[in-house]
This record gives structure tokens, sequence and C-alpha cells, in this order.
């Protein structure tokens, strides 16, 4: 189980580990956002102690409507001992050091979210269908 | 020590609004045409030496293909059409200017 509700802030969390290009791996958590539109999202430190390597820049356009550089790092990101390389945008302000996971890091499981008791599970799809 | 290293995870040997002038440039003259607006919607990787491109539904999928065949590169991405839009826990941080005697 990867998956859990903060009793903190009532906000669906999950752990993970990432690694960089240097050997040291990093246990995180990271707040589940079903918003998010890629596969994580990591704040510039954790980038930074991983050692992960720049993969990509490219103009992007925030809600406020100014224009700004998003970053993409290649990070390898382990969790229900499944280790993926992902492409991991920087979160740029060093303030903010929660990291946010969104649906496409866990393809090919599905995640199950039950806000009323508080429950996420990642599941994969066939085994859904068999619990149908 | 490389302080640089310390502090900022984009290497000092990439000059980011050089990477991103060229890649627009290259967007601009020679794959806007060829892209849209048949493929409007998702993204490209491009890299800026060999001038190739990648596509993919997603960036960071246009990424991955890029880096199969170019795996050390560092590529500039675009969404095809218009730019791209997102959330505001990305949003870019413009430090305080401040020296950085404290780390001496």
């Amino acid at each position: 189980m990867i998956g859990y509700f903060d009793a903190e802030d009532g906000k669906p969390k999950v752990v993970l580990s990432v690694k960089g290009t240097k050997r040291k791996e990093k246990q995180l958590t990271a707040l589940f956002d079903t918003g998010h539109s890629g596969s994580l999202s990591l704040p510039i430190f954790d980038l930074i102690e991983i050692g992960a390597k720049l993969a990509s820049i490219g103009r992007a356009q925030y809600a406020d409507g100014r224009i700004g550089i998003d970053y993409l790092f290649s990070v390898k990101v382990k969790f229900n001992g499944i280790e993926k390389e992902v492409e991991a945008s920087m979160i740029q302000n060093p303030q903010v050091t929660q990291a946010i996971a969104g649906v496409q890091l866990f393809s090919p499981f599905i995640a199950l979210i039950d806000f009323r008791n508080k429950k996420l599970n990642l599941i994969k799809e066939n085994d859904l269908r068999k619990k149908l | 020590m490389n302080i640089n290293m310390i502090i900022n995870p984009i290497p000092s040997t990439i000059n980011v609004q050089d990477l991103l002038k060229k890649g627009e440039e290259i967007y601009q003259q020679e794959l806007k045409s060829i892209l849209e607006p048949g493929n409007n919607g998702k993204y490209v990787a491009i890299e800026a030496q060999s001038r190739k491109y990648f596509l993919g539904d997603t960036k960071e999928e246009a990424v991955a293909e890029a880096k199969k065949n170019f795996p050390d590169k560092i590529f500039v991405t675009r969404r095809i059409g218009e730019i791209e839009k997102i959330a505001s826990y990305s949003q870019e941080f413009t430090p305080p200017s401040f020296s950085y005697d404290w780390v001496l």
C-alpha cells in the first residue's frame, strides 16, 4: 500500500522513491493530484539532492497569464515494487517542498480514491475487471 | 566546490534563453507549417543542433521519444498550436537578488 490520506490535511498522498544521476535514492511523500497533467512535479531541492538530469525546457503560461519556463528532469521513480523513468517537472519556488504526483505516473495502474472512507488504492485494470 | 551545483539544478553550460530562442526559430521557420493545425494540442520536442523533432500526445511522451535518439541532449519542448498552460504549483520563482556570501 503506497497511498493514504494524510490525517493532517485530509489530502491523498503517495510514497515514492526517486533517483537521479547520483546513487542516492530519496524516499518522499507526494500529494496525489488527479488534475495534474503530467507524471510528477518535484521541488527544486529534491532535484538537486538526487542529481536529476535536465531533459527539456519549454515556454509555458501560468494561471496568472505570465509566461515562464517549464523544466523537465529525467528521474527514476519506484513505487509498488516497480521502477520507471519519468520526466518530472521542476517546482521552481524553493518555498514549496511538497512533491506532486499525477495519474500518468501510475500507469498502468488505476487509482481508486474512496473519499468517504479516506482510502486510496492502486490496482491494475485487469484486476479491477475481475473484481467487478 | 561548485556553488552553482548546490543551488541550481540547471547545468551552467546551458544558456536557457539561447536554446529556447533557437528551438522557437526552428519551430516557426520549419515545423509550424508542417505540424499545424493537424497536430494541434500535441507536443513537439526539438533537438536544436540536428533540427530533428519528435511528437507526443504529452510533453513527457515527446521528450521520451526524443531521448531514444539523443539520450544526452536537452530538448526544447513546445505545445503545437497554442502555448501550454500549466498549474500554479509549477510556477516560476524569481528569487530576490542576494549574494552567496553566506555559503563562503
